[in-house]
């Protein structure tokens, strides 16, 4: 399989994006008029899920040794601009784990995906949650809690230093529904919220000025097809409206 | 006397409208990145039949650019290998949106299968980038476009990571 999955852009406008080729971590760095300046793989992962700027080097996300039945493990890779590694970071420290999305913080960043729960735990996965400096040490790692199959698939960086994490939970009775979760400065769970009607997800969140968000992901109906979802939340996480 | 007055002072309206119109579709320039086409229409991002994803989100300007995919499993071409061929047609799609609805939307739809998987804001343009298929072998290639404010691509890169 190959295909790009991740996209950054450096302060100088050159394009750096990731995914796979042909069963190997890949990433290929483009000039701002869409010239090909490099493209190579990436050692110590199978595939770069995420990619954010970070200053004046390149952090990506990578997952390496997911099996068809059993979640991989993590690296967090920051790239110079010739694609060397400055750093990199192995996560978790113990089990398994993979993550899907970054975002820069003020002195480093967040990234989040998904990990079993740790023993003692609510059965099942959780969102995993690793705010990161920008040397690449790891400053916090928490699944949180949750009802089941949670899954953190994106998330954004807000004004107040903060960020809001966007994705999946499993409910009973009304199954899979699309979750957002707001964070504050210091790491801490401010609220978590459910959107959409049964079988809906997220997979994207962008900020918006006001300090709410958008969300995006897809909903579907018993019978029915897939639809894409779009709202728009406020700061506490009220849906103020959805497109189309 | 009175009816004249009216009939011109409408005429003059109409007239004042039309010049109005036409300046208010002037385009404005002066934007140092590379000049793009005319902003197309707005289509449906999927069909109803069709399954469709938003995969990423950007905040750009004053409105949100989301991204994502829809398309469906078609059954398998006639006289072809169903090991390495599949129904699959897939089209990829961006759509600029407000609390107040679609300002824009684009379908990218060049081949059986097309899908934007990522996006990220450069300077006012977008960045995208995804998988294609090439051609109906059930291969895949990454691609990477610039896109410029209104939807059209500046420039893409295709078949990336083909076996040479």
């Amino acid at each position: 399989m190959t295909g790009l999955q991740a996209v950054a852009v450096r302060s100088d406008h050159s394009i750096v994006a990731g995914g796979m080729r042909r069963g190997k971590a890949w990433l290929v760095a483009i000039d701002e008029h869409g010239k090909q300046r490099w493209d190579h793989e990436v050692a110590g992962v199978d595939e770069v899920t995420a990619a954010m700027r970070a200053g004046d080097a390149i952090v990506v996300a990578g997952v390496a040794g997911r099996t068809t039945t059993s979640a991989g493990t993590s690296r967090l890779i920051a790239l110079d601009a010739a694609g060397a590694a400055r750093w990199t970071a192995e996560l978790p420290e113990r089990g398994a784990g993979e993550l899907y999305a970054l975002a820069p913080l003020g002195d480093g960043g967040v990234a989040v995906g998904q990990a079993p729960r740790p023993a003692g735990g609510a059965g099942g996965d959780g969102a995993w949650i690793v705010r990161f400096a920008a040397d690449g040490t790891v400053r916090s790692s928490e699944v949180l809690a949750g009802s089941g199959g949670d899954a953190a698939r994106a998330v954004t960086a807000i004004g107040d230093g903060g960020f809001v994490v966007a994705g999946s939970s499993f409910e009973a009775p009304r199954g899979r529904r699309a979750v957002v979760w707001r964070f504050d400065a210091s790491g801490r769970l401010v609220w978590r919220e459910t959107y959409g009607a049964t079988d809906s997800f997220a997979r994207g969140v962008a900020a918006t000025p006001d300090g709410g968000a958008v969300v995006v992901g897809a909903t579907q109906a018993p019978g029915a097809r897939l639809r894409a979802w779009i709202a728009g939340l406020d700061r506490l996480g009220a849906q103020r409206w959805t497109a189309p | 006397m009175c009816g004249d007055a009216d009939l011109r002072s409408r005429l003059l309206q109409l007239a004042l409208s039309f010049v109005l119109a036409a300046c208010n579709s002037q385009p404005v320039s002066g934007a140092m990145t590379p000049p793009a086409r005319s902003a197309p229409s707005a289509p449906e991002i999927a069909d109803s039949a069709e399954d469709a994803t938003a995969e990423a989100v950007v905040w750009a300007g004053e409105r949100a650019v989301v991204v994502g995919s829809a398309g469906a499993i078609e059954p398998t071409p006639k006289r072809a290998n169903p090991i390495t061929v599949d129904g699959a047609r897939y089209h990829g799609w961006l759509q600029a949106v407000t609390a107040r609805g679609v300002e824009w939307a684009r379908r990218v739809d060049d081949g059986r299968e097309f899908h934007i998987r990522a996006v990220a804001p450069i300077g006012d343009d977008l960045v995208i980038a995804g998988e294609q298929r090439a051609g109906d072998a059930r291969a895949y290639t990454g691609w990477v476009a610039r896109v410029a404010p209104g939807g059209t691509e500046r420039w893409r890169l295709d078949r990336l990571g083909e076996p040479v």
